[in-house]
């Protein structure tokens, strides 16, 4: 990763994180019916956590 | 039976503990950590998973739906940013030695103790409420597994069983848990390893503990999570906590607790303790960003399905949701789960207790209760004794006053709240810190004043609208206080300030509380100037990343003290034998010797105070230093100029060095040149001055024998009948001065050709004994005439060859035989020539037998127109030049000419020249 890169994706991912655990995003999801056995929003905001979570790995860990 | 039992398994437990933290210790004492990775970082952080979340996650859900997920979803956020924000305070706190968050602040403003001392007193405030909580949710989990295989649980029972109040004995053993576990060391800045591990294995207890009882109500319970949620979903009333609304979470509320907990995450006192003080490396912080939140995200998959499963198990029964978790496996009839989740609860709980108590009673002593003690004059550092026993102490008496105020607020406040919304005032509490903070580290504007009025600002609004207005809500029914205002008046109702409605209370008490807190801040900051040391420590904060850890500290102080004051206060707080080993392992680094140093200098005085503050935290550390230490204060000038070297950016900074080198560079040229023009200028004036002498030399010696041939040409004009004999006589006399005259002339001219460099030198190889002998014969006639004998002391059949310019050498000859000749006593004098080698020299000496020349004389005779002797004598037999030439031609050969004389006993004059190299074989 270029020496710097790895700090504007952190910046981004924050960003992009506090837009997904947001008001409109979490409102496209806001429902109580079942996806693969689980309420959709369960399963939306479960899977944008390690989303989040995969991404900072991703950014840390890799070609380091 | 089964009562015992439990008493039984819950103090193996915390013994188990106990051995994992001397485990710790001892691996830390033989230098092989086992807390120096970043997975036992990432885990200890999990002691922010408390009884809360333990127990209260799953309450929450059951009212609020998706309500309890902020609270994680927050700091996996923030994580996100610590490779930023985490990083920059582990660097300013290994910098400068911070023990607690109060110290952190402190040391921001100017270790200020009154800052630390607000900050304490916020933290502890703040922190009880968190602590009643615990308290709380041991006792009742408690109450609930003693009366298995029975499923009642009745809220006042806690206070009742078999007569005992469970919750103070709660608090008491948690007490004395937390006395031996956390101030067994003294100095904080060393890492807690012992505790650290315990932590990290507590986080693995309660998580285990947690998915073990997830495991068992989503798959023994239920058919797995597909049946669960069906079967719930099918209930409207539980589909609705699925949903975002208004009777579960709305967005507003949601973005707020996200918001929150992202503060909390950073400025929580234990969160601060394990991720800031207990890191052992920046690089850790890395993979805990990602690691920290996969241990939330997985202690948390199972918080919804387990509220779902206990409303349906509960449907026609009544349950405290708080005890859903541990009330389960007991419907169940489960009795080693249930145990097995109590005691993930009671570590939970323990974690918290013990982490949050070590850290506020180190506050307490560090930033409260010493810097009193100091300022009162109670301690004196300057007097014998030991104080180390005494900051210990102050924390064990401390950490019993917060788990007794912990159990007074549960005692006093509504015991039917939810162990959520307890835990939220502490919350709100905390994000008091991160105007002060946030703006420390990134703001150098920011000052102590500002830092006191918005914390302060902060804090009483926070306290109005939040833990005062629990009081006011017993057994969830609000009184006229919340409801009307006091004395009625509605603006000032503490959930509804100036009539604000629409949020809930935490939400709003954080959005007026924060309102103030950062007005305040910024405000006032922008007012006031910031002092010396202030700006100083704004600028090691903010610019943290610039100082290359200590080599760079600026040394913000100048004054005096003794090695002598320095050690015994050190003594006094740290013991005898660390000082002893920290100042020879100072004195190691530096090559210094104790015995040979008695004033301590600016970087030995900011050692102790660093090693002080270690023990005491930096405004405590500051008092200490300041009683032993004659302070000179730095005017503001100094300081600018310290913190321009130091302080700017790099590049920056080089910048300025370079230019400040160029224009040294040039100062320091321009200084050299003009002591190169002062120096010209003198010589010159001193040649100028040179010059009118000798121009007035020459006039007089040109005047006298112009004087005398005028004289006698007069005569002979005035008087043509003048006999022949008196006219042969008279222009002998102007033939001699005529003569005396062209000569001094052409010597004139020598020497000024000589000296100009403009003089042709015709350089061979010459014979020396040659020569001399040669001179010798052209000066026997004078010698004849005045009856001296010329004696010469040389191997005629032997030529010793020089290279010189042969008619200047002969000229030096005879200048100097003349000379001898002169200076001869008549009829009976005695010139003697020699020469003899030495070295890579060859010496001529011409000694006479003569009057000798006076010690005053002999520099004065190698200058122009100076001649030895007493002028009384009468005329001066040269002019004055001869030996002046002579010296210049000698020494354009290389040589040297001198003269040594006793008056009465005759002198020796003697020159130099060198022996070419062929010669010296």
């Amino acid at each position: 990763m270029r020496s710097g890169a790895r700090e504007s994706w952190l910046v981004v991912l924050f960003v992009f994180g506090c837009l997904l655990f947001s008001y409109p995003l979490m409102e496209l999801f806001n429902d109580a019916g079942l996806l693969f056995g689980a309420p959709v929003s369960v399963l939306y905001l479960f899977s944008a956590w390690l989303g989040v979570i995969g991404a900072v790995w991703l950014i840390h860990e890799r070609r380091k | 039976m089964f009562g015992g039992l439990i008493l039984l398994v819950s103090l193996l437990y915390l013994g188990l503990l106990f051995a994992i933290a001397y485990y710790g210790d001892r691996r830390a004492d033989r230098g092989r950590s086992i807390i120096n990775n970043p997975y036992v970082y990432a885990l200890s952080m999990g002691v922010y998973c408390t009884a809360w979340t333990y127990y209260g996650s799953v309450g929450r859900a059951s009212s609020s739906g998706l309500g309890f997920l902020p609270i994680y979803i927050g700091p996996t956020l923030i994580a996100v940013l610590w490779w930023f924000v985490l990083r920059k305070m582990v660097r300013i706190s290994r910098v400068n030695r911070i023990t607690t968050i109060a110290d952190f602040i402190a040391s921001r403003y100017g270790k200020s103790s009154t800052l630390g001392g607000l900050v304490t007193v916020i933290a502890v405030v703040g922190i009880i409420p968190y602590i009643s909580l615990q308290l709380n949710a041991v006792s009742a989990s408690f109450t609930l597994l003693w009366g298995y295989p029975e499923l009642r649980f009745d809220p006042s029972d806690r206070f009742t069983i078999s007569g005992l109040d469970t919750a103070l004995w709660v608090t008491l053993g948690m007490a004395a848990f937390a006395i031996l576990f956390g101030t067994r060391h003294l100095d904080v800045t060393e890492h807690h390893e012992g505790l650290v591990a315990a932590i990290a294995f507590e986080s693995i207890v309660k998580l285990a503990a947690f998915l073990a009882v997830g495991f068992f109500v989503t798959f023994a319970l239920f058919n797995g999570p597909v049946d669960l949620f069906t079967q719930a979903m099918a209930d409207p009333e539980a589909a609705r906590l699925a949903t975002f609304g208004a009777d579960t979470i709305d967005y507003n509320q949601w973005a707020w607790l996200t918001f929150l907990s992202m503060l909390a995450i950073l400025f929580l006192p234990r969160q601060f303790q394990m991720a800031v003080l207990e890191n052992m490396d920046e690089n850790h912080i890395r993979k805990a960003s990602w690691l920290f939140p996969l241990y939330l995200f997985i202690i948390n998959i199972f918080v919804f399905p387990i509220a779902l499963a206990g409303l349906i198990v509960f449907r026609n029964q009544p349950m405290d949701a708080d005890l859903f978790v541990l009330g389960l496996p007991m419907a169940a009839g489960n009795e080693w789960l249930a145990l097995f989740v109590f005691i993930g609860g009671l570590s939970a709980a323990t974690s918290m207790v013990i982490v949050d108590t070590v850290a506020l009673s180190t506050m307490v002593s560090n930033d409260l209760v010493m810097p009193l003690l100091l300022r009162l004059r109670i301690v004196r550092p300057s007097e014998r004794g030991d104080y180390g026993g005494t900051l210990l102490s102050i924390r064990r008496i401390a950490i019993v006053v917060i788990m007794v105020l912990g159990y007074v607020y549960f005692r006093v406040t509504d015991t039917a709240a939810s162990l959520v919304s307890i835990g939220l005032i502490s919350f709100a509490a905390v994000a008091q810190f991160a105007p002060a903070f946030l703006g420390g580290i990134y703001w150098k504007g920011g000052t102590r004043l500002g830092a006191l009025s918005g914390l302060a600002a902060g804090f009483l609004v926070w306290g109005y609208t939040l833990p005062l207005a629990a009081t006011h809500s017993f057994g969830g029914a609000p009184d006229d206080f919340l409801l009307y205002g006091p004395w009625g008046i509605s603006w000032l109702r503490p959930h509804n300030l100036f009539n604000l409605t629409g949020l809930d209370p935490v939400s709003h008490s954080l959005f007026w509380s924060l309102l103030a807190n950062i007005g305040a801040y910024v405000v006032v900051s922008l007012l006031t100037r910031p002092s010396v040391i202030e700006q100083g420590q704004a600028s090691r904060f903010v610019n943290v990343f610039d100082y290359s850890a200590e080599s760079e500290a600026i040394f913000l102080w100048r004054g005096t003290a003794t090695v002598q004051a320095l050690r015994s206060l050190l003594e006094r707080f740290l013991g005898q034998a660390r000082t002893e080993r920290e100042l020879n392992d100072y004195a190691r680094r530096r090559s210094l010797d104790w015995t040979q140093m008695h004033q301590a200098d600016a970087e030995l005085v900011q050692f102790a105070e660093r090693l002080l503050a270690g023990v005491m935290g930096a405004a405590s550390a500051r008092v200490a230093i300041a009683s032993v230490v004659q302070e000179e204060r730095l005017s503001m000038d100094e300081v600018l100029k310290l913190l321009d070297e130091t302080s700017q950016v790099r590049a920056y900074s080089r910048q300025l060095e370079n230019r400040t080198r160029q224009l040294e560079e040039k100062s320091r040229e321009l200084e050299a040149a003009t002591a190169e023009l002062r120096a010209a200028n003198e010589r010159l004036q001193e040649l100028d001055r040179l010059k009118d002498d000798f121009i007035s030399t020459v006039t007089h010696e040109l005047r006298t024998p112009l004087t005398s041939i005028r004289a006698f040409s007069e005569i002979l004009y005035d008087n043509p009948t003048l006999d022949e004999e008196r006219r042969t006589q008279f222009v002998g006399i102007i033939l001699k001065e005529s003569e005396r005259l062209s000569r001094l002339i052409n010597q004139v001219l020598d020497l000024a050709k000589l000296e100009a460099g403009a003089a042709e030198w015709n350089t061979t190889e010459v014979d020396l004994h040659a020569l001399i002998t040669e001179a010798v014969r052209a000066s026997s006639g004078m010698a004849e005439e005045k009856g001296v004998r010329i004696l010469t002391h040389i191997d005629e059949g032997r030529p010793l060859f020089v290279w010189v310019d042969e008619d200047r050498l002969m000229q030096v000859m005879l200048n100097l035989l003349s000379n001898a000749i002169k200076f001869s006593p008549k009829g009976r004098g005695e010139v003697c020539i020699s020469t003899e080698c030495k070295d890579n020299w060859l010496i001529v000496h011409v000694a006479d037998n003569g009057v000798g020349i006076r010690p005053e004389d002999q520099k004065v005779i190698f200058d122009k127109f100076r001649q030895g002797g007493d002028r009384r004598m009468g005329k001066p037999q040269g002019t004055g030049l001869g030996l002046p030439i002579s010296a210049q031609i000698i020494a354009h050969f290389g040589g040297k000419l001198w003269v040594e004389s006793e008056p009465g006993k005759g002198a020796t004059f003697s020159f130099t020249l060198p022996l070419p190299p062929s010669d010296h074989r």
